[in-house]
């Protein structure tokens, strides 16, 4: 599940045949690995930018690599629809370049600056990817917002209507 | 001698939020207009801000699809209002981590962004839980946490160890540690020069998000203070540090200044612009012109 969500609550409009919802249900579980991995990295980059000497070493390291290779099975086993291969091709370059990420940072001594550009570049294309396929496809959110203090929860159909999950079967006309 | 002009700048809304997001407690109230604000402060040669809102580039579409918020201007349309730019701005005090108060950083390239250690040392320690835990991490934007990389790497984030006064001359950031997030803070502005605490104004971020946390919401009783709908931290946390608010100033719960509050428009003397956005003033520096007028 992503942003803590069941997935009835799924925010999907568009009319999706009943392979790329299975695909839909299944990739989130990588989409929410590789943002998970990827908040991780970026908070030990943030810990080595402010001086922490907790930064070298620190477990969240390998819970980030971890995290990624799970992703990175997941994403193998998933079959991807022609609905949804614009989804899958973003989440896997994702993966690709977290993977980047977190080889070049596990294989250094010392997060110094250009480690940390290029480990800083990886991760913003990273999550370039992340939102790309969060537009390509309904029900991924690189940002949980499901219980945040400011934002209006179970909120009347916006504007556009799209509230509801609509499932629509392979044999169905759109 | 008034040494700051203050205002509260709206730049984007919920139209309609439930109430019992905002006062703890206060189940089938009903909705209410909820406004994202944040604050200028210009005086003593400088130019600095409470918050900085979120990018609408990065989360914006998701916000107005999924929250129903409206009416998004960029800082550059909303502190034009006070004839300031972006680029002006020299200071910016972070009250809290949220992305609707520093999710835009990006969008003002000159300035320093003052935030607490705990802050940021408790978001990092939270991405590193088990998902079971992912609540903690809730509205946290990972592109967030690259920025503040950015500024940390670029010298310009300075990271506090709870109270500091005098950050800028009169202007006091102040620990409310363990409340809303784990290291919140608000900000004081000593606006009167003379040591008169009738003239603080205290800035209040998240810690309070209407008066009914100020006052309670029964006008007919005796008031007392009510935390807000969210807190990672302590309730009991939070209403003291509205109490230390409320001292802070002079006893007067009108100089806290709770950001979403809409009535602020009634309290102040405020303007809406043509996007329905709204310019409350607080304060006039001396010299400076009035920009609800």
């Amino acid at each position: 599940m992503v942003g803590g969500e069941a997935a009835s609550n799924l925010p999907l409009s568009s009319d999706l045949d009943d392979r790329t919802v299975a695909y839909v249900l299944k990739a989130r579980e990588s989409f929410e690995r590789l943002r998970r991995g990827a908040s991780q990295l970026a908070g030990l980059l943030v810990l080595a930018a402010i001086g922490s000497r907790t930064a070298q070493g620190n477990p969240m390291l390998e819970m980030a690599t971890a995290v990624h290779q799970e992703a990175a099975d997941g994403l193998k086993a998933l079959k991807p629809t022609a609905q949804s291969a614009h989804h899958h091709f973003h989440l896997c370059r994702a993966a690709e370049r977290l993977g980047e990420a977190l080889t070049i940072t596990r294989h250094v001594l010392h997060l110094d600056e250009a480690v940390s550009d290029r480990v800083s570049g990886l991760m913003k294309e990273a999550l370039e990817d992340l939102r790309w396929a969060g537009r390509a496809l309904p029900g991924f959110e690189l940002v949980n917002f499901s219980q945040g203090c400011c934002a209006m929860h179970g909120a009347p159909p916006s504007r556009d209507g799209n509230k509801t999950l609509r499932f629509r079967s392979t044999g169905e006309r759109a | 001698m008034t040494q700051y002009s203050i205002w509260v700048l709206e730049y984007a809304y919920v139209a309609n939020y439930h109430v019992s997001g905002i006062v703890y407690g206060a189940h089938n109230q009903g909705f209410r207009k909820l406004p994202y604000c944040y604050v200028l402060i210009k005086g003593n040669g400088t130019v600095a801000m409470v918050d900085v809102g979120y990018n609408e580039k990065d989360v914006g579409a998701e916000m107005a699809r999924k929250f129903n918020v409206e009416a998004w201007q960029s800082p550059a349309a909303i502190l034009s209002q006070c004839d300031v730019t972006p680029e002006q701005v020299e200071h910016v005090f972070l009250t809290h981590a949220h992305f609707d108060h520093m999710g835009n950083t990006d969008a003002f390239p000159n300035a320093k962004f003052y935030i607490q250690e705990k802050e940021v040392a408790k978001w990092v320690w939270a991405m590193a839980l088990d998902q079971r835990f992912r609540w903690l991490n809730l509205a946290t934007d990972p592109n967030d946490v690259l920025r503040v990389v950015d500024l940390a790497r670029q010298g310009r984030l300075i990271c506090l160890d709870g109270d500091k006064d005098d950050v800028l001359p009169g202007i006091d950031c102040r620990a409310a540690f363990d409340t809303h997030t784990w290291g919140s803070m608000f900000v004081t502005v000593r606006n009167g020069g003379g040591g008169s605490v009738a003239d603080n104004w205290v800035l209040a971020g998240d810690l309070v998000y209407s008066f009914e946390n100020l006052v309670g919401q029964d006008p007919e009783a005796p008031p007392q203070y009510v935390p807000v709908g969210l807190g990672v931290g302590s309730q009991t946390n939070l209403i003291f540090t509205t109490d230390q608010m409320v001292q802070e100033g002079g006893g007067n719960v009108e100089r806290v200044i709770p950001i979403h509050e809409e009535g602020l428009r009634d309290r102040f003397p405020s303007r809406i612009n043509s996007n329905g956005l709204r310019v409350t003033e607080l304060a006039l520096a001396d010299g400076e012109r009035s920009r609800v007028a």
